[in-house]
């Protein structure tokens, strides 16, 4: 587009209208690109703000403690381990506990490095919930329970932490949702719909054909060679799910 | 529930924490009954077994052999002039070496190697595995030449000379061996290996043959004309001996 000259000799109200200066190659006189979504795609896909301490119950003033409850961290995720939008998302392979820092963490990453007008992304996971006491430094044992310091939300093996989905491939993401995966405190792994069915055949192939007829299942309910004796009670509970869950 | 945790022990520590972080702890090991529990649980699946006549190593050089025609197809102009002209070398001289670069040393070794053997008479050229393969492919002569070219590797050496001398180019070879590696070579039509050669390089020389088969020959035509001319010289020694003495 070539430039329009500016006209000196004139009147002052047609100047701007008729014979406006246009740059070549510029970037703040131009309009606004319009913003076009795939079909589909909210216009809000932004990671939401996530509130580090939760509303306290309406008949209390302040948040009561509770024990540490650790057993919320053992086993196997069978809800939450599966992609609602079959699209992509971050997977926990081991238990942890998420803090707000780590919320803060992923949402930055992933509204600033990918590309929100081209994909959405959902949180998976409770906001932090579980108060988390400390008695402090140098204490002894007794005088009370310690104070609450922070909420934490406590995360299973195979849980699903955040989806994404979109109009970008897997090999496009995988970078980025690796690099989010690595700022958890648990080992984590960016997962596709294509890989959760892979490892499901994969699995079903392996208990179809197995020839064994000893299952760990069966050894360990079945109190075989007398194993109780050295067997914990949630090796008992979660012996459906292999001798790796603890 | 509550008298099912009084009998059995302790929990396990598998989800504790540490430094604030989870299982960091190493966990302890299981009882042994119970790790031999989980080897004998293990899944066992029927892995067929291999078919000997496809894993004969005869038939895999056939198969590779016809699926390396395939790149005869692909072959560029550039190519068929580089085969014609691999033909007419073949064709003229009476000694080719093939020989592969051992790329341990810097480049400007090779150069001066390949300036070396240029200087003794060799022709130094060095031809993908198309070339060759494009010029031989369907000649009855060079059938057994083909094999060990295919399966070498990209690029080889080929040294072409019109004499029937091994031992100069042995010398040469000894000299830069940390540059060129024999492989085999085709000496009068007739194929041999790095061994092979090296016995034909410690054996004279043809004429020498030739020399001491002519010898051979002569010699009994020789020795009879000696025979018949003794008896006749000794009279005229001992007349003159006569003569001389009267």
């Amino acid at each position: 587009m070539a430039c329009r000259p500016f006209i000196k000799n004139g009147s002052h109200l047609l100047r701007p209208i008729l014979f406006s200066r246009t740059i070549v190659n510029g970037t703040q006189d131009k309009p606004p690109f319009p913003k076009v979504l795939p079909f589909g795609l909210p216009l809000q896909n932004e990671l939401s703000e996530v509130k580090s301490v939760p509303d306290t119950p309406p008949n209390q003033q302040a948040y009561p403690n509770m024990s540490r409850r650790l057993l919320e961290c053992r086993g196997v995720e069978i809800i939450h381990n599966k992609l609602i939008h079959k699209q992509y998302g971050i997977m926990a392979l081991a238990p942890g506990l998420m803090k707000e820092n780590h919320f803060n963490t992923i949402r930055d990453m992933t509204n600033k490095r990918i590309d929100m007008e081209r994909c959405f992304s959902i949180w998976r996971v409770d906001p932090p919930w579980h108060p988390w006491y400390f008695k402090g430094l140098n204490k002894k044992r007794g005088a009370g329970k310690g104070s609450l310091e922070y909420f934490v939300t406590p995360i299973k093996a195979n849980r699903m932490i955040i989806e994404i989905g979109g109009s970008l491939s897997f090999d496009y993401l995988y970078r980025t949702l690796l690099a989010i995966a690595e700022s958890l405190p648990f080992p984590a792994i960016p997962v596709s719909q294509e890989l959760l069915d892979k490892w499901e055949a994969e699995r079903n192939e392996i208990q179809e054909k197995n020839v064994n007829p000893l299952r760990w299942e069966y050894l360990i309910r079945n109190n075989i060679m007398n194993c109780h004796r050295y067997t914990d009670f949630y090796d008992i509970e979660f012996a459906r799910y292999g001798p790796k869950i603890r | 529930m509550h008298s099912i945790l009084r009998l059995v022990s302790r929990p396990s520590t598998k989800s504790c924490i540490r430094h604030l972080k989870m299982n960091t702890r190493i966990p302890h090991s299981r009882p042994d009954l119970v790790r031999f529990m989980e080897d004998i649980a293990l899944p066992v699946l029927e892995k067929p077994l291999p078919d000997p006549v496809e894993d004969c190593y005869r038939e895999q050089i056939k198969n590779k052999i016809l699926l390396d025609q395939e790149d005869i197809e692909l072959a560029s102009e550039y190519d068929q002039f580089r085969a014609g002209r691999f033909r007419e070398m073949l064709e003229s001289s009476r000694i080719v070496l093939l020989c592969q670069e051992v790329c341990i040393v810097p480049p400007i070794r090779y150069t001066i190697a390949k300036m070396q053997f240029m200087k003794n008479g060799f022709t130094f050229m060095k031809f993908p595995r198309i070339v060759p393969h494009l010029a031989l492919a369907n000649d009855t002569r060079y059938e057994n030449f083909l094999p060990p070219i295919l399966s070498f590797g990209f690029e080889t050496i080929y040294l072409f000379h019109k004499e029937n001398n091994l031992s100069l180019p042995f010398k040469l070879l000894k000299k830069y061996r940390n540059n060129l590696l024999l492989i085999g070579g085709l000496v009068d039509g007739r194929l041999y290996n790095r061994a092979g050669l090296e016995n034909l390089a410690q054996l004279p020389s043809i004429d020498y043959f030739q020399g001491e088969l002519v010898s051979i020959t002569q010699l009994p035509s020789s020795r009879t004309l000696s025979l018949t001319n003794h008896p006749a010289r000794l009279l005229s020694h001992y007349l003159d001996t006569y003569v001389k003495s009267q």
